[in-house]
């Protein structure tokens, strides 16, 4: 039963997501059918998401007609609009092996996730959130507004458990396997689409892919070293934040045009809505493309949409009872607590390149490639993704001097998964600056 | 034989017999500089004792995990780099050819482990693609957890007393939507049922509803062999 309405949800986001894939993201999806399929899961997801929060901030608690209502929307818009651009080239299939490893990783992936319950913050925070949500808009939900009940992260965005609710809403009271297979089908969203992506950079993509698809991460059952066993919303960010980065990239180059700013607005907003980090990550993002250009006009329109569309969660944010701060940005003017962080957070945040049993040897790759890359000549890609990488360094370094926690047991916990957001993202950009385009040159 | 099949193939014997020697070791223990860079400037936030014992067993048991991986992938890139020409044309050269034998290796292993896991996961329960996960979360008080929610009504209050958080969390997965209030801390042994109900009604917690309820987690925890019983009605 659970597993049946987790499948059929997943469908309806497919389906929801369809024609704004056609009609938005006809080159990013390419001609593949698989890529198609991903990046309309992908954006089925994000608008389905981005509409839940909405209307639980207006009181109205997640139901199934939302995907439902949006796919049939979709379905008939791609019914009776003229389907998006020019056809695309037909593009080669993957290389047999490559195509195997990432069935094997895809299946394994999916079932550790779909079959292991909630654990750690996936039980005691993000399951419990939807679970309310499907039964109160998020200005009545109990748990978000009295303090003394048992909670936590209030301040936390909600997309994720609006887009699992009513998957918990329509399953026996038991159930996990449903709203967990909606989280095992974005991974698997985000694996395809990055193998499309990365495929179209020759041997550098193909390569990078394999190192990719090896992380112990995408089918670990340590809850530590997963991204899909306990069930965090970690690879909901890495999704939307490539889907994003792919978008900005066209917008930077100066092909982009009112449907990228659209794409982009959506995927902003909806990485907002999904975790604190979101805002941070989307900055770091507009910062650097600020700064490498070339074409820098969009960049304060997709700021300004995504201020609008994420007003909902920021509304509901300021609405809930706030939790202890978990930082002391104070530190940073204590030379004492400077002193005593500085070496274990540069240990600690520099120990992740060799943290094999999340990442494997992609660190190791990606810092080949950075280096090979350097052969191929500047390249404005790679200077976004410079700039990029220092934010990301920069944002880390401040997280872990004004924890609140121990830094060096808040690393252990959580900075595997804020750098995951950035993996599949800088996989990408570095296989793009590998194979630089003539117009993307600085020199 | 050339200079540098040669050179990979000592590379990759020395990093099978470093992974031989760390599979071996219990742990792998932080550098001994940062260890006293730690010990001279403490966190400001400071582990007790037995804390820094828990987290520092917990990173070496990670560490060596990380070092015993990366050793057998570098291991099986390097003999792949030493002997296929086929790799090393295909992936662009001996250093990316390395790397990617590496990198499949480590990931045969998180495949095998994480298929095993889920096998083993499933014949115990934990794992499965049905409607009921409690006994996969819950375990042996899968049935007792049940069984609460026929008596406390949906409207009521409960009012969980412990510092299990597993247990703790596990209950309120199983109570949901009944309104949860944590208290914790432990009930002292021999505490009278009448005090503990005192206690709670004099701390109002969760007093906006009509009934109230204490879950004892630690009493949860023991089972029949509780001394106090786990649930107990407060309000009349």
């Amino acid at each position: 039963m659970s597993l049946a309405v987790g499948l059929a949800h997943v469908v309806l986001l497919l389906a929801a997501g369809w024609w704004p894939m056609r009609a938005f993201a006809h080159e990013l999806a390419g001609a593949r059918w698989w890529s198609r399929t991903c990046w309309s899961l992908g954006l089925g997801a994000a608008l389905v998401g981005v509409v839940q929060v909405l209307l639980s901030w207006l009181g109205i608690p997640a139901h199934m007609a939302v995907p439902a209502g949006l796919a049939v929307l979709s379905v008939l818009m791609a019914l009776f609009t003229r389907a998006g651009r020019e056809p695309l080239p037909a593009e080669e299939p993957l290389p047999r092996l490559l195509a195997v490893v990432l069935l094997i990783v895809a299946l394994v992936g999916t079932t550790a996730s779909a079959g292991l319950p909630f654990r750690s913050d996936g039980s005691k925070f993000w399951a419990p959130r939807a679970r309310d949500l499907a039964l109160s808009g998020a200005a009545d939900a109990p748990a978000l507004h009295d303090p003394a009940r048992l909670a936590h992260h209030r301040e936390y965005p909600l997309l994720v458990p609006a887009l699992l609710a009513p998957v918990f809403a329509s399953t026996p009271q038991d159930a996990t396997v449903g709203p967990k297979l909606v989280l095992a089908a974005l991974q698997l969203a985000l694996l395809g689409m990055l193998a499309a992506l990365l495929a179209r950079h020759g041997r550098t993509g193909r390569w990078l892919l394999v190192a990719f698809a090896t992380m112990p991460m995408l089918v670990s059952l340590d809850v530590r070293e997963s991204v899909v066993a306990g069930g965090f919303v970690d690879g909901v960010v890495a999704l939307f934040l490539l889907m994003l980065v792919a978008v900005v990239q066209r917008l930077r180059l100066g092909e982009g045009d009112r449907r990228e700013v659209t794409l982009a607005v959506l995927l902003g907003s909806a990485l907002v809505a999904t975790k604190l980090e979101g805002a941070a990550e989307l900055a770091i993002l507009a910062m650097a493309w600020l700064l490498v250009g070339p074409s820098r006009a969009r960049v304060w329109t997709v700021l300004a949409g995504v201020a609008l569309l994420a007003l909902p969660t920021l509304f509901i944010q300021a609405d809930v009872v706030p939790d202890p701060p978990g930082f002391g940005f104070g530190r940073l003017a204590d030379a004492g607590v400077l002193h005593a962080r500085l070496m274990p957070v540069t240990a600690g945040l520099a120990g992740q390149l060799l943290n094999v049993s999340s990442f494997g040897l992609l660190p190791l790759a990606l810092a080949l490639a950075w280096f090979a890359g350097r052969a191929a000549g500047p390249t404005r890609s790679r200077a976004w993704l410079g700039w990029m990488l220092l934010g990301v360094c920069a944002f880390l370094a401040l997280v872990y001097l004004t924890t609140n926690m121990q830094a060096a047991r808040h690393i252990h916990t959580s900075a595997h998964r804020l750098v995951w957001h950035w993996l599949p993202a800088a996989t990408w950009l570095l296989a793009v600056a590998g194979s630089p385009r003539r117009d993307d040159r600085t020199a | 034989m050339t200079r540098g099949r040669v050179a990979w193939i000592a590379l990759a014997l020395a990093c099978a017999v470093g992974a031989w020697f760390v599979h071996d070791a219990e742990s792998v223990p932080v550098a001994g500089w940062l260890q006293a860079w730690e010990g001279a400037h403490p966190d400001p936030r400071v582990f007790s004792a037995a804390e820094a014992e828990q987290f520092a067993a917990l990173q070496d048991t990670g560490r060596r995990d990380d070092l015993r991986l990366l050793l057998i992938g570098l291991a099986v890139g390097c003999a792949v780099a030493a002997f296929s020409s086929r790799a090393k044309s295909e992936a662009g050269g001996p250093v990316r050819a390395a790397l990617l034998a590496g990198a499949l290796a480590v990931g045969c292993v998180g495949v095998v482990t994480s298929a095993r896991g889920q096998w083993q996961a499933s014949t115990t329960g934990e794992w499965t693609l049905g409607d009921d996960a409690l006994p996969g979360m819950a375990g042996v008080h899968a049935e007792t957890l049940r069984g609460w929610r026929d008596r406390i009504d949906e409207g009521h209050a409960v009012i969980l007393i412990g510092t299990d958080s597993l247990l703790s969390n596990v209950a309120a997965w199983a109570l949901h939507p009944r309104a949860v209030y944590p208290l914790v801390r432990s009930v002292p042994d021999g505490t009278p049922d009448a005090e503990l109900r005192e206690a709670v009604t004099l701390m109002r917690l969760g007093a906006e509803h009509d009934v109230r309820w204490i879950v004892d987690l630690e009493a949860l925890a023991a089972g029949p062999e509780a001394a106090r019983p786990a649930l107990l009605r407060v309000d009349a």
